[in-house]
């Protein structure tokens, strides 16, 4: 029996911010291993799970949101770097771990604004002003050094009606997807030439999939990731609601007849879906993986969720299962 | 009980401002059995314990019970609620915060993503009035089942260690609170009165009430005050600092300290060896507000623990602080019983 909440609760807490993905290898082994899926990492640090001659390309980037460490103070404080869009809104006062020599917690100080110089108290600190506080023993000091990474605390919690929270849903929404499709495709004895690719760098640029598309090749890819869920200030026409299922990815960079029949696959069996329609590219590891090396057909399969790239971002469960159901079938259906 | 351990359970505890009731429970059952309780109609526990003598002046020590928190004022029709906070709760505590609700349920402080935000959004915190709490509900009436108007919402924030610091929620004022158990729970040299009061948050209202009920000669109130001792921060903008003892105030919004008081208690602090500090800026107030003009007025002083991101989910404060802190409100209340 597939545990989903444990499964993505066990994502979620994994330490792997960009540039540093190893640290996923374990679950994914202990996920895929059992299925019959061969294991590796290539020379970039994607994660790979093989199943047959793998030509057909599921992807899901494991790496997260962080900041690197740019300066120490021995007055306990350390300056950082955001890699990839952090919500600086949402930084003040939240809980951090930095990945040292040890796991060291830490808080962003929230420096006030007329110490900053600002006389507008509602103006964000922009990121060289930022200040990260671990208190002040040198024996913790030591144990820091500019390039340490720091990302926000492991926390995980449970909302009502089948959503939970926790700030790093992107992606492990998506990774749990893939995750879970194998478990269904296995059941169904449909694991065959598959690559399941765990992919690295996506936060800080897309920049993971094109060398793991160019050693392997694939005929067709299907990306899963997160996108923006219905919310107070998000404008309907780029969101689709909580709960309303896999959201299907129309876009110039995305293949249309691919598309259109995965929303069509979803109509015939009733598995919860939405379109989303972009003008241009995704912004997603497909606009990269759709035409490196030569180019293939490649779909792209979204998770709603809400407060993207701040510490609460928010899923509901029934969405990473509707987008799994709906990837499962259409790789069964050799879509 | 170690101090630490009794700061950890009090920081866990939830007690908006007018909703003190877990931490009032608490209070009372730590207590010691001798001491002689009462629970006013506001919910201030006023407790009179005996020392070894009697003095002449009657002390009151005092710190607050509540935190910083909000009042849920009504449910939109997504399911999302509204809210006001309670007491003074800066924007950039609020977005992307986690909470919890009055029967246990967790929320999350919603902000839209940047990628969809103007300019103008990324550059500007939100007022507290255009967040909402998102608890999961997809709609009002399901929301209903979690939360009505009129519930209370606290910070989610995990007591944490950060080399000799401590952070967590509610630092302010559960530090001043679990000191105050400590003395009590002490041998007193002589009698006491130790006031927990409601509602410091929302404007000293439980302070003014049980100073009334107390009349005291002398109080010394125990809180925790704003520092600003940040990499980089000129010193006289730092107010305090964290790990250079409690900090003396002659001044802030609300009080002019007694000159006398202030003096003795930099005198007291330096024969006794303990380091102490002043506010180096003329902000903040306390309970000290209220119980300094109470009745025919009492001589105040506030005894105050550095602490930094004072009103947000992540209070920070420093553990070397506490003893010294302790030590010299014993013996300031010894001193002023006498005085």
């Amino acid at each position: 029996m597939f545990d989903l909440m444990d499964c993505l609760k066990r994502l979620c807490a994994l330490p792997t911010p960009s540039g540093q993905e190893e640290a996923a290898m374990p679950l994914i082994e202990e996920y895929l291993a059992p299925l019959g899926a061969q294991i590796k990492t290539d020379r970039f640090g994607n994660l790979l799970a093989v199943f047959g001659r793998g030509k057909t390309f599921l992807d899901a980037h494991i790496d997260k949101l962080s900041l690197v460490v740019t300066g120490v103070h021995r007055s306990g404080f350390l300056r950082a770097a955001p890699v990839g869009r952090v919500d600086l809104r949402t930084l003040a006062a939240s809980d951090l771990i930095l990945l040292g020599k040890d796991r060291i917690p830490a808080v962003c100080a929230s420096v006030p604004p007329h110490l900053r110089g600002e006389t507008d108290a509602s103006a964000v600190p922009k990121a060289e002003e930022l200040l990260f506080d671990v208190g002040c023993a040198d024996d913790i000091l030591a144990k820091i050094e500019p390039g340490d990474r720091l990302l926000y605390r492991p926390a995980f919690y449970e909302l009502g009606d089948g959503c939970v929270s926790s700030p790093y849903l992107d992606n492990s929404a998506g990774a749990a997807v893939l995750l879970l499709t194998a478990s269904l495709l296995s059941k169904r004895g449909a694991l065959t030439d598959l690559t399941f690719c765990f992919s690295a760098q996506e936060e800080a640029g897309l920049r993971g999939a094109s060398p793991a598309v160019f050693d392997l090749r694939p005929n067709k890819a299907f990306v899963v990731d997160v996108s923006f869920a219905n919310q107070p200030g998000a404008s309907e026409v780029h969101t689709a609601a909580m709960g309303s299922g896999a959201m299907i990815g129309f876009s110039p960079v995305l293949d249309h007849e691919l598309s259109r029949a995965l929303r069509q696959l979803a109509k015939e069996e009733n598995i919860p879906h939405s379109s989303e329609i972009m003008g241009s590219s995704t912004g997603t590891n497909a606009d990269v993986i759709s035409c490196t090396a030569g180019g293939r057909k490649t779909a792209l399969l979204s998770v709603p969720i809400r407060n993207m790239h701040t510490p609460v971002e928010a899923v509901r469960l029934s969405d990473i299962q509707n987008t799994a159901a709906l990837l499962a079938l259409a790789i069964e259906r050799g879509l | 009980m170690d101090l630490l351990q009794r700061i950890e359970a009090l920081s866990r505890l939830n007690g908006p401002s007018g909703h003190e009731d877990a931490v009032r429970a608490y209070i009372i059952r730590e207590l010691p059995k001798k001491a002689e309780i009462t629970v006013d109609p506001l919910g201030n526990i006023i407790a009179k314990l005996k020392g070894r003598n009697h003095p002449k002046n009657h002390i009151m020590l005092e710190a607050h019970m509540d935190e910083v928190g909000m009042i849920i004022t009504g449910i939109e029709p997504n399911g999302l609620l509204r809210f006001a906070p309670l007491g003074g709760i800066s924007p950039e505590a609020l977005a992307g915060k986690r909470v919890t609700l009055e029967n246990g349920a967790i929320g999350v402080i919603g902000i839209a993503p940047y990628h969809l935000a103007t300019e103008e959004e990324r550059n500007r915190y939100s007022k507290a009035e255009n967040l909402l709490i998102d608890i999961g509900a997809k709609e009002k009436a399901e929301a209903e089942r979690y939360a009505q108007p009129g519930d209370t919402a606290v910070f989610l924030s995990d007591f944490l260690h950060l080399g000799e610091k401590i952070k967590g929620k509610a630092l302010d004022d559960r530090v001043g609170c679990a000191l105050l158990l400590e003395l009590a729970n002490r041998e007193l040299a002589c009698d006491l009165t130790f006031v927990f009061t409601v509602q410091e948050e929302v404007g000293m209202r439980g302070a003014q009430a049980a100073a009334f009920t107390v009349a005291p000669d002398y109080a010394l109130v125990v809180e925790a005050t704003t520092a600003s001792d940040l990499c980089g921060m000129e010193d006289e903008k730092k107010v305090c600092e964290l790990g250079k003892g409690p900090v003396i105030s002659f001044m802030d919004r609300a009080t002019i300290y007694p000159s006398a008081l202030y003096k003795t208690a930099m005198q007291t602090a330096e024969k006794l060896g303990i380091p102490a500090q002043t506010k180096t800026a003329v902000a903040g107030g306390n309970d000290s507000g209220a119980v300094h003009k109470s009745r025919g007025g009492v001589k105040t002083l506030a005894i105050s623990l550095p602490c930094r991101y004072l009103h947000s989910p992540a209070c920070v404060m420093d553990q070397r602080d506490l003893e010294p802190t302790l030590r010299l409100v014993e013996a300031l209340a010894e001193e002023f019983a006498h005085a």
